[in-house]
């Protein structure tokens, strides 16, 4: 078997790379051009999601596409989140379909959901994020990618979307919150200690990207793949015990900020400024939401193979590891 | 209402018209306003930009990528048959801009179209919903006006100064340029308070370069005689409707938002003379203040009519009812256009992408 991996470069795509020959699958790696990218015994494709032509050469001969690249940045037009993640996407699923490649899985996001109370369990069925208006241009493309995904799957293409959550891995420091910052031996984080975050541990994602590429039943479903919803407060005392450190964590008031940030926004309106943060903004990354992953389970197979404590224990491993190479 | 519920709606074209079409939209409770399509990338650009919503290059990618259910088609009018029929094949609802169609050959595709797949087509026609045109209306509705006798439509333009073709707008390759873009509002205004037109006679006026800068036309109803005057000549720029009944008459100024109504008196032929005077000086006074307010409440608006129409439009739809505008009405004013365009001597070419003044 051969692969197509977009993205391969990125810290999910790597593990995906890894994953991937570990079974004994042969990988191609789409890269852009002028990007130092040598994974081991992995064949280098040049090209990029907007050049149709260099796609149409990476997908032939390749039996499956993982497309895992994107466009993620906080600044920039509209236009380049537009050409790369959703244009881009259409370029790849389009290609991959008239090279005859068998399945293509698309990296999506749990972004895409809408989460309207506090508290909802969320499920591949559950609505679409509906305050678009609200996001910024990634989350809008992204979105804007994953409905068009499951739209060309609908109209004949192998395509499974995968949805997973908070990446973490060795190679990066695990989030602590959705918004937190440090000082002076103190964790402020913005958000309630009931509070729950969906990780998703690199492994376990390129575990369920291997199934989703098999799996008989996949196509034209998309897949919620998250380890666990971990509570914050949980998340803060496993993550100071795997970082070794001590610091006191202060949960922020989260209603009134999110008053100061409706503010604000009034205030840019009123300005005809684009503000800053956005009431939308902190609810949505206050408000709980459980991600049920049965049909990744069922259909798929899909368990995932690493804890959170085992999770964070191998990351800040890693950094440690990392920092005794290369001292600073 | 939840998003679940609501309809998603969609701009095909980001080009001015679409700006408005946007304001308006985001304040229909019904509507989950998800984004716009352009083929070009700079008003593509600018439209995601105001509006922080996803924009897109084509049909495909808006129908894949966005999911509307209902369609806006805001792009010139030569294109909007094929889009439209395009679009009601794909399932979804659409509404065009003014006007539906340049011949009643593109239009009557599109209506066989709508009625082959069982969606809804609708046009723009945003000044028959204008405050003072519902007013109007409903004097007619209600029996107040009693039986229509006659209709005179006039619409103004302060045009021919030459701004447009620096623009590289479509409307300035058309003859007459803005004189196309005007015509349909006070057609579509016409036809729906005449009904089927039988006859029509139109005379015009050119300037000295030799483009019409006036049309006249009388026109003979299944409800009532009317005449139509579009003018690029007089001064200043008048947009109005005049309602004449067994009752009373009835005066709509479109630019004025002001509503005036004469009726018989039974007084002394003396005061007879004043007391109209007097009546129309405190209702023009009252409208003048009303609209003062509204304007300073940043309530009043441009296409005014645009707003109310998409609240009425798109409340049917939720409903499940048919819409206030439907595609027989928007056949209607092309077969209208058509006849004035050809008693004109303004000749449409076959393949519909340019008219030609003859």
């Amino acid at each position: 078997m051969k692969a197509l991996v977009t993205g391969a470069a990125g810290f999910l795509g790597q593990a995906v790379v890894r994953r991937l020959q570990r079974e004994g699958v042969a990988v191609r790696a789409l890269v852009r051009r002028g990007r130092t990218y040598a994974g081991d015994g992995v064949e280098r494709c040049e090209g990029d999601l907007c050049d149709e032509a260099s796609i149409a050469a990476a997908v032939r001969g390749v039996d499956w596409v993982v497309h895992a690249a994107a466009r993620v940045a906080t600044t920039g037009k509209w236009e380049e989140f537009a050409e790369a993640n959703i244009r881009g996407t259409r370029r790849v699923i389009r290609a991959a379909r008239a090279a005859g490649v068998q399945r293509i899985v698309h990296i999506s996001s749990l972004g895409v959901y809408d989460v309207p109370r506090d508290g909802m369990t969320i499920t591949e069925e559950s609505p679409y994020e509906s305050e678009a208006n609200a996001r910024g241009h990634y989350s809008r493309s992204k979105l804007a990618a994953d409905r068009l995904a499951l739209w060309e799957a609908a109209h004949g293409a192998p395509v499974v979307v995968l949805r997973p959550g908070l990446l973490y891995g060795p190679g990066k420091r695990p989030p602590l919150a959705r918004q937190s910052f440090g000082k002076a031996g103190f964790k402020f984080i913005l958000a309630t200690r009931q509070y729950t975050l969906p990780f998703s541990y690199i492994d376990n994602v390129a575990d369920a990207v291997l199934l989703a590429l098999q799996a008989p039943d996949a196509v034209a479903k998309a897949f919620t793949v998250v380890d666990a919803n971990v509570r914050q407060a949980e998340l803060v005392a496993a993550y100071r015990a795997a970082a070794g450190e001590s610091w006191r964590a202060v949960f922020l008031p989260v209603r009134l900020i999110a008053a100061a940030a409706w503010g604000v926004e009034r205030g840019c309106r009123l300005a005809r400024r684009r503000p800053p943060v956005t009431r939308h903004q902190i609810q949505r990354a206050t408000r709980r939401a459980m991600y049920d992953c049965s049909r990744a389970q069922q259909l798929l197979g899909w368990r995932p193979a690493v804890d959170i404590q085992e999770g964070l224990q191998r990351s800040f491993a890693s950094l440690r590891a990392a920092s005794v190479e290369q001292p600073a | 209402m939840s998003s679940a519920a609501r309809i998603r709606v969609a701009l095909l074209g980001c080009g001015r018209i679409a700006h408005v079409h946007a304001g308006y939209l985001r304040q229909v409770p019904e509507v989950e306003f998800i984004g716009a399509c352009d083929l070009d990338p700079v008003s593509r650009e600018k439209f995601a930009g105001r509006w922080q919503l996803p924009t897109f290059a084509d049909v495909d990618e808006l129908i894949a990528a966005a999911e509307p259910h209902v369609v806006h088609v805001l792009t010139p009018p030569a294109t909007h048959a094929r889009l439209t029929v395009e679009l009601l094949d794909a399932g979804l609802h659409v509404l065009v801009e003014k006007p539906m169609a340049l011949t009643t050959v593109d239009a009557d595709a599109m209506v066989a179209a709508a009625r082959r797949t069982g969606r809804v087509l609708t046009v723009d026609h945003n000044r028959w919903f204008d405050p003072v045109m519902q007013r109007a209306r409903a004097l007619l509705e209600t029996g107040q006006l009693g039986t229509l006798i006659g209709v005179d439509v006039f619409a103004g333009a302060a045009a021919g100064e030459g701004d447009l073709p620096e623009t590289g707008h479509w409307k300035a390759s058309l003859p007459g340029g803005i004189l196309y873009d005007l015509a349909p509002h006070p057609v579509y205004l016409l036809s729906g308070l005449l009904g089927a037109v039988q006859e029509l006679h139109v005379v015009r006026r050119v300037d000295a370069d030799g483009r019409i800068e006036e049309l006249r036309a009388v026109a003979d109803g299944a409800h009532a005689t009317g005449s139509l005057t579009i003018s690029l000549a007089t001064r200043p720029p008048m947009n109005r409707v005049t309602l004449y009944g067994s009752e009373m008459t009835a005066d709509a100024n479109l630019n004025n938002m002001t509503l005036i109504v004469r009726r018989t008196r039974r007084v002394p032929k003396l005061i007879g003379k004043v007391l109209p005077n007097l009546d129309e000086a405190v209702r023009l006074l009252y409208a003048t203040a009303v609209n003062g307010v509204e304007f300073v409440r940043g309530r009043q608006r441009f296409y005014p009519g645009m707003g109310l129409h998409f609240r009425a439009l798109y409340r049917a739809l939720a409903a499940g009812q048919p819409p206030p505008v439907t595609a027989e009405d928007g056949r209607a004013a092309v077969s209208l256009l058509q006849q004035l365009w050809e008693q004109a001597g303004v000749s449409i070419e076959p393949d519909a992408r340019r008219v030609v003044q003859a």
